[in-house]
């Protein structure tokens, strides 16, 4: 008896709610989809390595203005003649691309030496046996 | 009978438990290197200097993964776009397709082999180097190895580049 009066009072108070006014229900309903996707839009943010790339992160801000602004989207014809000019005008865009990409990082350089990261070990054995 | 099945539930739990426990311990041993003890010294007393530089390198190689990612992003439509054309013109160019194929499969990889190389310095930032220097030492030679791998797909993605290049003028000197 003691075990189906809680069951009961909450079956009650179910179909109360069901057959309830709506609004209550409605807003709980609305908060809960929106903590769903605000969980599923962050975990996805983290996994997918977006948020290792996001500079509009606070301390940031001197890297932000690194980054080579967006240019608008542009659109390549698909569909035009292959000739002479068609090739010069390709190969100046391509040529121009080329030579931004040679004035960024490269990561072949010897940054994490231990000069840089501050590990210099100024006396005695430096060599890390590995 | 039952008592069977969960005897065998428990036997499954602990040997998942055992691989899950064996693979982290891997990961530890990979991230541990034996180093002298001066560096040790060293590494405990700058240990705070040390993962300052580490986020400004941290910074300023995201800059230049963004930077070249838009690049690339760009460059493959408009190699795309000019496959295409070659397409629509009825000229065949197989050449062109294989070398903007592996361009794509490179850039994919640059991307990963980046993820892999920021995965190591975020680790080697979470570590208190105070208490654990061997760790933070080990994170960071993991680290320099997987940046000289996004060296070596920077530099694939370069020759392919001219690679392209070279095919679209060899087009070009038979018009």
């Amino acid at each position: 008896m003691s075990f189906t009066l809680p069951f009961t009072r909450v079956k009650h108070r179910t179909y109360r709610i069901i057959h309830g006014p709506k609004l209550p229900l409605a807003l709980g309903g609305a908060i809960v989809v929106s903590l769903v996707l605000m969980g599923v839009s962050v975990a996805w943010y983290t996994l997918d390595g977006s948020s290792k790339l996001d500079l509009s992160r606070p301390g940031y801000e001197q890297e932000r203005a690194e980054v080579r602004t967006s240019e608008t989207q542009k659109s390549y014809d698909t569909t035009g003649a292959i000739n002479e000019s068609a090739i010069s005008d390709f190969l100046t865009e391509y040529d121009t691309r080329t030579k931004e990409l040679k004035g960024y990082g490269d990561f072949s350089d010897s940054t994490l030496d231990d000069n840089d990261i501050q590990l210099n070990v100024q006396s005695g054995d430096s060599s890390a046996t590995q | 009978m039952k008592k069977q099945i969960v005897s065998r539930i428990l036997v499954g739990l602990a040997a998942i438990f055992v691989v899950a426990f064996g693979v982290q311990a891997a990961v530890f041993a990979q991230a541990s290197v034996t180093i002298s003890d001066d560096k040790l010294e060293t590494i405990r007393t700058r240990c705070s200097n040390s993962q300052f530089a580490l986020q400004q390198i941290e910074k300023r190689d995201a800059v230049s993964r963004i930077n070249r990612g838009r690049d690339y992003d760009q460059m493959m439509r408009q190699i795309s776009a000019f496959n295409s054309r070659f397409a629509y013109n009825k000229i065949n160019m197989p050449d062109l397709v294989q070398i903007s194929s592996d361009l794509q499969s490179a850039v994919d990889e640059f991307r990963s082999s980046y993820d892999t190389y920021d995965n190591d310095i975020a680790s080697a930032l979470k570590v208190n180097c105070k208490q654990d220097p061997s760790q933070y030492y080990g994170y960071i030679v993991q680290a320099r190895t997987d940046r000289a791998v996004i060296g070596e797909k920077v530099q694939s993605i370069n020759d392919l580049i001219a690679k392209y290049r070279a095919a679209i003028v060899t087009y070009q000197e038979t018009l």
